[in-house]
């Protein structure tokens, strides 16, 4: 039902900007204050535990090979709980964090630049932009985080570089001063937005990609570069602003760019919110792709495009309902959300797993 | 100014059914219609419930409340 096809250097570009949006600027924060000076081991952990995920995720793709996630559900726990299981992670996992995502996008630019201009009014400019995205189909969004990669990449990089007379090392001691364990939280904390939500490739890769070892390859290329990139800044906020202002900072990577003074070159930090921008826009169209590509194969409707626009104007009214306030963000990021999505990406992965292996030697015994 | 938005977006739900409901019944797509004008007419109640100030429920909630106990086993193992 789904002939749209992406390569796998479109792949690479799509992983990448999905690991690096929300986790560069926001994300590294919460790690921080969990981890403190620590947190640049953390993120080096966090790399770690990803791998043998995207592993799992891809040889789930492989076992399925044109199946989305969706029917992976209905094949592996039959027809009811199969789809009771796919509503819950097309609710709950796309369309909440699509919901979430544009709130955080929308936040960020009140609380930095336009500070008395209402919620709505930003959120509706990224909500247009996204249900244009969305019309135009899988292929022009995998397009478009092809060139996305590079120009983010760039500027984030450069932007490092920049900042490199303002680093302070002595800032990273003492090293494992409360032992292992805040490292291990900040590392679950930060793979609960870096790896885990990776798991709504399994509505893409299967079904899009042509599922061979290169794609295994690009998916792992494209998480290694956006968690290095993502390590890079960690380390770089942690060095240049020191544990204690990054962890009460709400944006860490935003203010070390506002640090660079180099020269003329002066108040760069906007290159940052534009890659930040950039990044969490592919994120919240890919979410809101496997949500829709997924409540489409729920109830069997064959063009999901007739469906966009009145889901962008029900996502456009949840974005400003998800968080009430700031101290409801801070305790669904750093608390609910983890459990929950270890759910999806780490419990329901393994349990299809284990039933497709039990299956199979079933079927073999007969 | 609420009572504005909701006009914009009742007129920009006008345009919208003007636009694709032609389209969708001459492909005789049913199933898309209904979903269609369902999420659609979910969409506008939304914005008729901000704009009358109703606090709409959040779907966060539901979690928070199922995994609370969850939550609470992870604070005892890690301290």
């Amino acid at each position: 039902m789904n002939k749209t096809k992406i390569s796998n250097h479109q792949l690479f570009a799509l992983v990448a900007n999905f690991t690096l949006g929300t986790t560069v600027i926001s994300i590294s924060s919460n790690v921080v204050s969990l981890a403190h000076q620590d947190a640049w081991i953390s993120a080096l952990i966090s790399i770690a535990i990803g791998i043998p995920f995207i592993w799992m995720y891809y040889y789930i793709g492989k076992l399925y090979p044109g199946k989305s996630l969706i029917d992976i559900l209905n094949a592996a726990f039959g027809k009811w709980a199969g789809w009771i299981l796919s509503a819950i992670f097309v609710v709950f996992v796309c369309y909440l964090d699509t919901a979430q995502v544009i709130f955080y996008v929308g936040n960020f630019i009140r609380n930095e630049y336009m500070t008395e201009t209402p919620l709505y009014a930003l959120n509706l400019l990224l909500a247009i932009g996204i249900v244009i995205g969305m019309l135009y189909g899988l292929e022009a969004i995998a397009r478009a985080a092809e060139g996305f990669i590079v120009i983010v990449s760039v500027l984030i990089i450069f932007s490092l570089l920049l900042n490199m007379k303002n680093i302070e090392p002595l800032n990273l001691l003492p090293i494992f001063e409360k032992g292992i364990v805040p490292i291990l939280k900040g590392a679950f904390s930060l793979s609960s937005y870096m790896t885990w939500p990776l798991v709504i490739l399994l509505m893409i890769v299967p079904t899009s990609t042509d599922n061979t070892i290169k794609t295994r390859n690009s998916l792992f290329a494209g998480y290694l570069w956006g968690a290095t990139i993502n390590f890079l800044c960690t380390i770089m906020s942690l060095m240049v602003l020191g544990s204690t202002i990054t962890a009460r900072s709400e944006y860490p990577a935003y203010m070390m760019a506002k640090e660079i003074s180099v020269g003329i070159i002066d108040r760069i930090e906007g290159i940052i919110s534009f890659s930040w921008l950039v990044t969490e826009f592919i994120r919240i169209l890919l979410y809101f792709y496997a949500g829709t590509l997924g409540l489409a194969q729920l109830f069997r409707i064959k063009d999901y495009k007739k469906l966009i626009m009145p889901l962008g104007l029900v996502m456009l009214m949840y974005s400003g309902v998800v968080y009430p306030n700031a101290a409801y963000q801070a305790k669904w990021d750093t608390t609910t959300w983890v459990p929950f999505i270890a759910t999806f990406g780490v419990i329901l992965p393994i349990l299809i797993l284990i039933i497709k292996k039990f299956k199979d030697v079933s079927r073999q015994l007969k | 100014m609420s009572l504005l938005s909701f006009i914009l977006a009742s007129v920009f739900s006008v345009v919208l059914c003007i636009v694709e409901i032609p389209k969708m019944r001459k492909n005789r797509e049913k199933k898309e219609l209904v979903a269609f004008l369902i999420i659609l007419f979910y969409g506008l109640a939304l914005v008729g419930m901000k704009c009358l100030k109703i606090d709409i429920p959040n779907p966060a909630d539901v979690l928070v409340a199922v995994y609370s106990p969850v939550v609470d086993l992870i604070k005892v193992a890690l301290e």
